[in-house]
């Protein structure tokens, strides 16, 4: 299972996706209890629960994790030695802003992930395959909910567009070092989705950027949010899970 | 969205077994039913096969009508009768 060493262009994409997955999969499950209706609480969760596990399976492959071991290294790092996007750090307070954040950010990750099947070789191509099949759900979820809600009334689509454009003022940030040369995929397949929608989405891509084209730098609110990741951890650093 | 509805959900197993009734959940219509019964009844491969059945087709029989099945003692037959004759002539040291 264990790569013992990687390339070191590779485990800056793999750390990227791993601390994403970590970050927006500890974002989704603040929803539990909470979704609007109990089958898409359990729906949502799933997705959370599936990202908590991508996170594991990918720093369990880096030597740096496997160094200090998977726990220490996805808890206990430096706010500046993360590597997640602000996309997926960011506290969605609303669930509109929660589902239009899975959304795009699934759109992402499946494209990383398909890269690594194609870029990689085993075990991370077979993880990526793995984590594909799950992605397909997630995708899945989110086009049958925004599809249905974005034309549904008029303030609907204004609380959707309003939260896809504060997001989309997060790409630069979101893609910066780790372009693969898919952004100009993804924007085109958020595009043919907006399209699907009824929403025009050529401005909303022009959005201006909000966040720094830094990865090392945290989005507001992150030392909260660590804190909270990491209180229980913290009652005793040194116990044995 | 449209108004919620209830469904009736069945999960197959691989093989011969049969479907079973494994609970119910709501929707918006049968597109959203079938994610979300993927997500509430075989997130860990409880089935093979899924049936998802509206409530609003289900036939439904009227109890009273079943009632009246359950008042025809002269049609079952679960052996007492014949245990009880053989007991008592067991009791009194006759032969079956």
């Amino acid at each position: 299972m264990n790569e013992p060493s990687m390339d070191p262009p590779l485990a800056a994409v793999v750390l990227a996706l791993a601390d994403d997955e970590h970050m927006v999969g500890a974002r989704h499950t603040a929803w539990i209890g909470l979704g609007p209706f109990l089958e898409e609480d359990l729906a949502f969760c799933s997705i959370a629960q599936d990202e908590l596990g991508h996170a594991i399976a990918l720093y369990e492959m880096l030597p740096a994790a496997q160094a200090s071991g998977i726990d220490a290294f996805g808890l206990l790092r430096e706010p500046s030695a993360y590597r997640s996007s602000w996309l997926a750090e960011w506290e969605c307070t609303d669930w509109a802003d929660s589902l239009v954040r899975q959304w795009l950010y699934d759109r992402a990750e499946t494209l990383r992930w398909e890269w690594l099947r194609e870029m990689s070789s085993p075990p991370l191509a077979d993880l990526a395959a793995r984590a594909l099949s799950e992605e397909s759900f997630h995708l899945a979820h989110a086009e049958h909910l925004l599809c249905r809600v974005m034309p549904s009334t008029e303030e609907a689509k204004r609380r959707l567009v309003a939260s896809t454009s504060r997001f989309l003022g997060m790409s630069d940030n979101f893609w910066v070092d780790l372009d693969l040369g898919l952004r100009q995929q993804w924007e085109q397949l958020v595009a043919g989705d907006l399209a699907r929608w009824g929403v025009e989405g050529t401005a909303l891509l022009n959005t201006p950027q909000v966040a720094p084209a830094d990865r090392s730098v945290r989005s507001p609110g992150f030392d909260a949010f660590h804190a909270e990741l990491t209180e229980v951890v913290a009652l005793d650093p040194s116990a044995i899970w | 969205m449209s108004e919620m509805r209830t469904y009736e959900v069945f999960c197959k197993k691989a093989g011969k077994d049969e479907f079973r009734h494994v609970g119910a959940m709501q929707a918006h219509d049968p597109e959203l039913a079938l994610m979300y019964a993927r997500e509430s009844y075989s997130r860990r491969g409880e089935g093979a096969e899924m049936w998802l059945v509206d409530r609003g087709d289900l036939i439904v029989a009227s109890p009273q009508a079943l009632a009246q099945n359950a008042d025809k003692p002269h049609r079952h037959n679960d052996g007492s009768a014949v245990a009880a004759r053989r007991k008592a002539q067991r009791e009194s040291g006759g032969t079956t």
